[in-house]
């Protein structure tokens, strides 16, 4: 069976193309989910990046903002204090106006220099500009004010260094009595006091405040810390009250902006590992990809292979289950792979009569060594018909190396062996053709042979005769007559080697149907009889006729007979050419008188041809060794075949007919009904 | 002229069987020809010349070279010599072929030794014939190289049956000249008129066709 092989899916123009389209829109997605995840990456850094700048810079905000909370804060507290100094000290100048005892003043100086810490020193002067009264007393006598800069009359003055005391603002506060200036109060306002008592550790906390002059020279400050010069600072005019000092709060460097940049250098870190992280998965994805891509290929080059297998593949596993067939095995036995896969024997494509056979070898499969081994047997299709498999049976090993099962490629062999049928056949006419068509090749070839002495001995008997003629002496003809004598001796060693050639064989005898043997003769002439215009006609019985005798002899009569009858037709017209062949049984009662029979009566095959007939002068000679009436004849034929006949125990006759044409009758022994059968084939 | 090597004159027996070959040779020089002995037909071939002499007796039958080819390649040599062939009992349409192919005869074997030497002779003497004229007609086309070209106009025109005194207008020369010339001419062809020069060309002329 060759069904055809399913048709390969075209390839045509336009799907290459396509395909690579498809392959190039792939590649792009491809990239674009590749380039995803470092995108949100760099989206999620630069967010938190963001953020986190986003939360410093609200945090810095908040720290300006909570600055200047801070320093209006604490304005507003040393301005109060200030003023509050201010009135307490304006409240006693007023009262000091009222003339009290001195000593109500002085006690009320010291009150007031007592409850108000920031206030140094106190001093009374009256209108003259004499020290009236000086609190605490060892404080120092104010010196005149520096020259240049007049004392200021009411208010503050710029501040100054004091010694033992730091930086100094004085209050002037000057005392009327009905509207005169009688005197003045001086406070000495100890700055660094007034920091410390009136700025809250909450502030002093988070910020470093200080007061400072118009030049940024820092006057007093409350903080342990060092000024940042980056950090974030508020000033705030503090003029008035006091002249020319400006408060400034500066904020302690934020600790936040470590973490903060902590934060975001971490951010940023495990976004460069995330993104580095994410190339190497690329690359890993490619590497994978890429390893898939030449997996499908290869899977498809075997898919492909596998369809285009003419040999069928099955496997099966150890418990003889079918794990797989391919597509050239199911076109084979005509089942589908679905309908076989899984199944246990015995299989759907298993001869019934061979189902034990099968098994057997099955068997002795499993129980040998691992090895392949080949047999061959027989299938048959999901139709019912058988047919001839070569099949290979190689163990399983998978890649671990067990023994997985059993591999078979099933080769359909039926045309091989049709084929082979065929040659034999053929080879067996050919061998019969060639055994047939070998007595007039052999005529042919030892004509030339013998012709070859005979011209020499010719030739010496002529060059013999013509040297006595000539009268010479006899002696000299010795040599020449010696050599006349070899080549005679050729001649006769030739003729022994046709007899031999004729006697080579042994005869054996076997019972042979003449019926059907006369059958495959005609069969076999049957071609030349069509070339040369002859009808044969074969009255035969429909049983058959048996006779004791060498087939390959009497085949070898037949076919003389035959084409010898075919040849005497030659220049009959072409209609008439009709080579009558019969053959039939004589039983011994039906044989003319004087006849010799056998006891269980002849076979006679009759072959009649529509020549001319055979002239009387012929006649005589037609049976006698190298007679022939053909020019490439020997003569040999119908001798040959009177002697086969003969050993035969039969007669080859032939007479005239009187429509013309010769018939020739070939008569042998039947073989009795009941005689033992000689299949043994035993010559007699 | 060179004259062929001996061995190449007389009956050339071409035939690969050593019996036949050794018969022929005993016939033949028992009617007094020499014979040279070829056993295949390409031996024979390989000492071929042109100026081989004699006739061949070819086999038809032979291992190698057939005697039909043999025939082919003396024909495509421009041999002149006679070949009788030998052929089989019944081997007409051979014979036949190689009677086209240029044999001048041919013989069944076995055949008859003395018919075999009757058709020898007959082929010798043919071939003894084709010899003479053509050295003949070689000594004739020497002689007529032997001219000057002026005794070659002179000779056209006495062949042309003009009289001394018509060669003399003709071509323009004295008469006396002309005399000396034919005189010439006849001595060099070794003959007394010009009708006999005449005679001698003729036969040239009627070989050359």
């Amino acid at each position: 069976m060759t069904e055809p092989a399913a048709p390969i899916a075209p390839v045509d123009g336009p799907t290459m193309p396509l395909v690579e389209g498809r392959a190039r829109a792939s590649r792009r997605l491809d990239r674009i989910v590749e380039a995803t995840p470092l995108i949100a990456v760099a989206l999620i850094a630069a967010l938190l990046g963001f953020l986190v700048w986003f939360a410093d810079r609200s945090e810095r905000e908040e720290a300006g903002l909570a600055l200047i909370r801070d320093t209006l804060w604490v304005e507003q507290a040393l301005r109060f204090q200030i003023d509050a100094d201010r009135a307490a000290v304006e409240r006693l100048a007023v009262d000091i106006g009222d003339r009290p005892s001195e000593a109500v003043v002085v006690a009320r100086i010291r009150a007031l220099v007592a409850t108000h810490p920031e206030i140094a020193a106190l001093e009374w002067r009256d209108g003259s500009g004499a020290l009236r009264a000086l609190v605490p007393p060892d404080a120092r006598a104010d010196p005149a004010p520096p020259a240049g800069t007049p004392p200021p009359v009411h208010g503050f003055s710029a501040p100054r260094i004091e010694p033992g005391r730091g930086r100094v603002v004085d209050l002037v506060v000057p005392i009327f009595e009905s509207g005169i200036r009688v005197g003045g109060l001086t406070a000495r306002l100890q700055l660094e006091r007034l920091l410390a008592e009136h700025v809250p550790w909450w502030i002093t906390q988070k910020n470093l405040v200080s007061l400072i002059d118009r030049d940024g020279v820092e006057l007093v400050r409350k903080s342990s810390l060092a000024r940042d010069p980056d950090g974030l600072r508020h000033d705030l005019a503090f003029d008035p009250p006091l002249p020319g000092v400006v408060l400034s709060l500066a904020a302690h460097r934020a600790p936040t902006s470590l973490t903060g940049n902590a934060l975001v250098a971490a951010i940023f870190g495990l976004a460069l590992v995330a993104v580095v992280s994410i190339f190497a998965l690329m690359r890993h994805y490619r590497r994978r990809l890429a390893a898939e891509a030449s997996l499908g290929e290869a899977q498809a080059l075997r898919r492909a292979m596998e369809e285009s297998l003419t040999v069928g593949m099955r496997a099966r596993d150890l418990d003889d289950r079918i794990i797989y067939v391919n597509p050239a095995f199911c076109r084979m036995v005509g089942w589908r792979a679905e309908e076989i896969v899984g199944r246990t024997p015995p299989l759907p494509y298993w001869l019934p009569d061979l189902v034990d056979e099968t098994l057997a070898r099955h068997h002795t499969l499993a129980h040998k060594a691992l090895e392949p081994i080949s047999f061959e047997t027989r299938f048959c299709r999901r139709d019912g018909t058988v047919f001839d498999v070569l099949v290979y049976e190689a163990p399983l090993i998978d890649a671990r190396g067990e023994h997985r099962g059993w591999m078979g490629s099933i080769i359909d062999v039926t045309d091989r062996k049709r084929a082979e049928e065929m040659e034999r056949r053929q080879t067996e006419t050919m061998t019969r053709t060639a055994r047939l068509i070998s007595m007039g090749e052999m005529a042919s070839t030892i004509s030339h042979e013998l012709n070859q002495p005979l011209a020499a001995i010719s030739s010496y008997a002529a060059g013999c005769l013509n040297l006595i003629r000539a009268g010479n002496d006899t002696r000299d003809l010795v040599g020449a007559l010696e050599k006349l004598e070899v080549q005679a001796q050729r001649a006769g060693r030739i003729i022994r080697r046709v007899h031999d050639f004729v006697r080579k064989r042994e005869p054996r005898f076997a019972p042979l149907d003449l019926v059907a043997l006369i059958g495959d003769v005609a069969a076999f002439v049957a071609p030349d009889a069509r070339k040369a215009g002859v009808d044969i006609d074969l009255t035969l019985p429909p049983g058959p006729l048996n006779v004791e005798a060498d087939r390959i002899l009497i085949e070898q009569v037949l076919f003389n007979l035959l084409r010898n009858g075919m040849e005497a037709m030659a220049t009959t017209p072409k209609g008439e050419r009709r080579l009558a062949v019969s053959a039939r049984l004589r039983p011994p009662f039906d044989t003319p008188e004087g006849d010799p029979h056998h006891p269980a009566g002849d076979i006679l095959v009759e072959v009649a041809d529509h020549g001319p007939g055979i002239p009387p002068e012929v006649a005589d000679k037609l049976f006698s060794p190298f007679f022939s009436t053909k020019p490439e004849g020997m003569g040999m034929g119908l001798n040959i075949c009177r002697s086969i006949v003969e050993l035969h125990q039969g007669r080859l006759e032939f007479t005239g007919l009187r429509a013309g044409g010769t018939l020739f009758t070939l008569t042998l022994p039947a073989r009795p009904a009941d005689a033992p059968d000689a299949t043994s084939g035993e010559a007699r | 002229m060179i004259e062929p090597p001996l061995a190449l004159i007389g009956v050339h027996v071409v035939d690969d069987d050593a019996a036949i070959r050794d018969s022929l040779d005993w016939l033949f020089r028992s009617r007094g020809l020499p014979v040279c002995q070829w056993d295949s037909g390409e031996a024979f071939l390989a000492a071929w010349t042109p100026a081989t002499r004699g006739c061949v007796v070819l086999d038809v039958r032979m291992h190698g070279m057939s005697g039909l080819d043999v025939l082919d390649r003396l024909e495509e040599l421009g041999s002149v010599l006679p070949v009788v062939v030998l052929t089989g009992h019944g081997d007409v349409p051979v014979a036949v072929q190689s009677l086209k192919k240029g044999a001048i005869d041919f013989l069944e074997k076995p055949f008859d030794g003395a018919t075999l030497v009757e058709r020898v002779l007959a082929a010798l003497e043919i071939e003894a014939r084709r010899h003479a004229a053509a050295s003949t007609s070689r000594a004739l086309e020497e002689r007529l190289a032997t001219l000057s070209p002026r005794e070659r106009e002179v000779m056209d025109k006495m062949l042309d049956g003009l009289l001394n005194k018509q060669i003399a207008d003709d071509l323009g020369i004295a008469m006396r000249t002309v005399e000396v010339h034919r005189a010439r001419i006849l001595e060099k062809f070794g003959v007394r008129s010009a009708i006999e020069l005449a005679g001698r060309l003729a036969d040239l002329r009627r070989q050359d066709r």
